[in-house]
């Protein structure tokens, strides 16, 4: 009898041992199941144990944003741009600076955008270039002026490109704009789940352009993200092949026309003295400037002949 | 409690024991048998597949905004993938993939019954140009840009291909580094 009892306390251990094994093994996947259902106050059903948080933090909602979203967002402001600039539809102009722009974005870090790159002209004499997020970059005829052949031409669009892969653009947008975008309504609206206030959800999405667009065409992007775009700019023509230490040439002809306080890309961009120093510091490990190759600078005046204001 | 009913007890345990073993370790050889591809989305529109990790490769095929991906290989900036579906096989770059699953249409409440946080993150095309076309209601003004800008967008003009750019690069003697975009 007292070795039965020996056997069922082994059995016993045995058995609470499978049980903690079984205990084991299906909490870990218990989490996928739902039990249960709900209704938020939208009438969307949602999975208790998957449900999102009803109000994020801007941070949340920031990182929430898509690619999609950035799209949509960019061509608002590209839109608001064309509505304080004039285009200028030159086709052999608009297909030079195209073919530019692309081997450019072809070798950045984001080669690819939801809806593509595009590179349009202002018919500006202004000085200044601007990106939309999701790629779409213009540059005044103004601009074209200030550069002197292809590779400082690359120089301006590949800091354009990095203000895009960076999403510079979107970090333009105010707290503020992110809680409301995080808010219930209209994270569900702007989701595609479907639900959720539409309305509020085309507010939030004015908001967000007003903020971006008057930045951009006012303040620029500050300092730091310039600085950024800088640096990575050298990088990607350093990738294509271009004259990287043309842009230090280019610096040093807008430095001549840079006026404190000036309108253009002189308010909206650091000192060209201290550019020229972001510049150098990611060019360091290059060798010695060199001169840049004939055809690029006469496919330059050819293609940009009627663009480049006299 | 009688010894017998313990040992009945133990031995019910024991055998459910078993059962849920054996099925946890044919789930755990399922898995060993085929090594799962890692899952992506692809976040862009018309996102190439090219046949060797470069910018400038042949695009072997071309996958969709919401289309779903295996990673099979994964660099620093390029991942080779197997597409669900078509089997479509090649290089991607990174930045046009995510991990957040997307939503591609609207208004399907048994999608939401399974939405999970990262799914909801990920919106839909379609509530997006639903966003714009109440946007472009409210602000009138902006029409005649918003037209002019799909005008140029469709333009020829705007547009440059894979063998454009290489061919432009070429002709400006830009050699490019290998293996186009890091």
């Amino acid at each position: 009898m007292k070795t039965r009892q020996k056997t069922v306390s082994k059995l016993l251990v045995a058995g609470l041992a499978c049980v903690t094994v079984l205990v084991f093994f299906v909490q870990p996947g218990m989490s996928q199941f739902s039990i249960g259902g709900g209704r938020n106050k939208n009438g969307i059903s949602i999975d208790p144990m998957q449900a999102f948080k009803t109000v994020k933090s801007a941070t949340e909602a920031r990182q929430g944003f898509t690619y999609a979203q950035e799209y949509y967002l960019g061509r608002a402001i590209a839109a608001n741009i064309l509505t304080e600039y004039k285009l200028y539809s030159d086709p052999t102009a608009t297909r030079y600076i195209t073919l530019v722009g692309q081997t450019v974005a072809a070798h950045s870090d984001m080669p690819q955008t939801y809806g593509g790159y595009t590179f349009f002209i202002l018919d500006s004499e202004e000085v200044n270039a601007f990106a939309a997020p999701g790629g779409i970059i213009f540059i005044t005829r103004g601009m074209l002026k200030a550069c002197e052949n292809e590779d400082q031409l690359a120089a301006v669009l590949a800091h354009e490109v990095a203000h895009v892969q960076r999403q510079h653009g979107v970090s333009l947008i105010k707290d503020s704009r992110w809680k409301k975008f995080g808010t219930d309504a209209v994270f569900l609206a702007a989701s595609g789940y479907g639900g959720g206030d539409l309305a509020a959800a085309v507010g939030v999405f004015g908001d967000m352009v007003k903020d971006v667009s008057q930045e951009i065409m006012a303040q620029g992007y500050g300092k730091k993200l310039e600085k950024e775009a800088d640096a990575d700019a050298v990088e990607i023509l350093l990738r294509v092949g271009y004259e990287a230490h043309e842009s230090v040439a280019l610096m040093e002809n807008m430095r001549e026309q840079f006026v404190k306080g000036g309108k253009d890309f002189s308010k909206t961009h650091p000192k060209p003295k201290d550019r020229i120093k972001t510049i150098n510091k990611a060019l360091k490990r290059e060798s010695e400037a060199a001169d840049v190759p004939t055809v690029r600078v006469t496919r330059f005046d050819a293609a940009l002949a009627g663009a480049r204001p006299r | 409690m009688k010894p017998r009913s313990l040992t009945h007890l133990c031995i019910a345990l024991i055998a459910m024991g078993l059962v849920v073993s054996a099925y946890a370790k044919k789930d755990a050889d399922g898995e060993n048998e085929k090594p799962k591809l890692k899952p992506m989305t692809v976040q862009i529109n018309d996102a190439a597949v090219r046949t060797s990790p470069s910018f400038l490769a042949e695009v072997a095929s071309v996958l969709g905004y919401g289309d779903k991906v295996g990673v099979a290989e994964q660099g620093e900036d390029w991942m080779r993938v197997e597409a669900d579906g078509s089997g479509a096989a090649g290089w991607m770059h990174a930045s046009a993939l995510t991990k957040k699953k997307i939503n591609l249409e609207a208004g399907d409440n048994d999608a939401n019954v399974k939405a999970s946080e990262e799914e909801l993150t990920a919106g839909g095309r379609g509530y997006n140009q639903e966003i714009e076309n109440e946007f472009r209601k409210d602000n009138q003004e902006l029409e005649s840009a918003y037209k002019q800008l799909d005008r140029m967008t469709a333009d020829q003009a705007w547009q440059a291909s894979r063998a454009d750019v290489i061919r432009f690069m070429n002709e400006g003697g830009l050699k490019g580094q290998a293996g186009g975009a890091r």
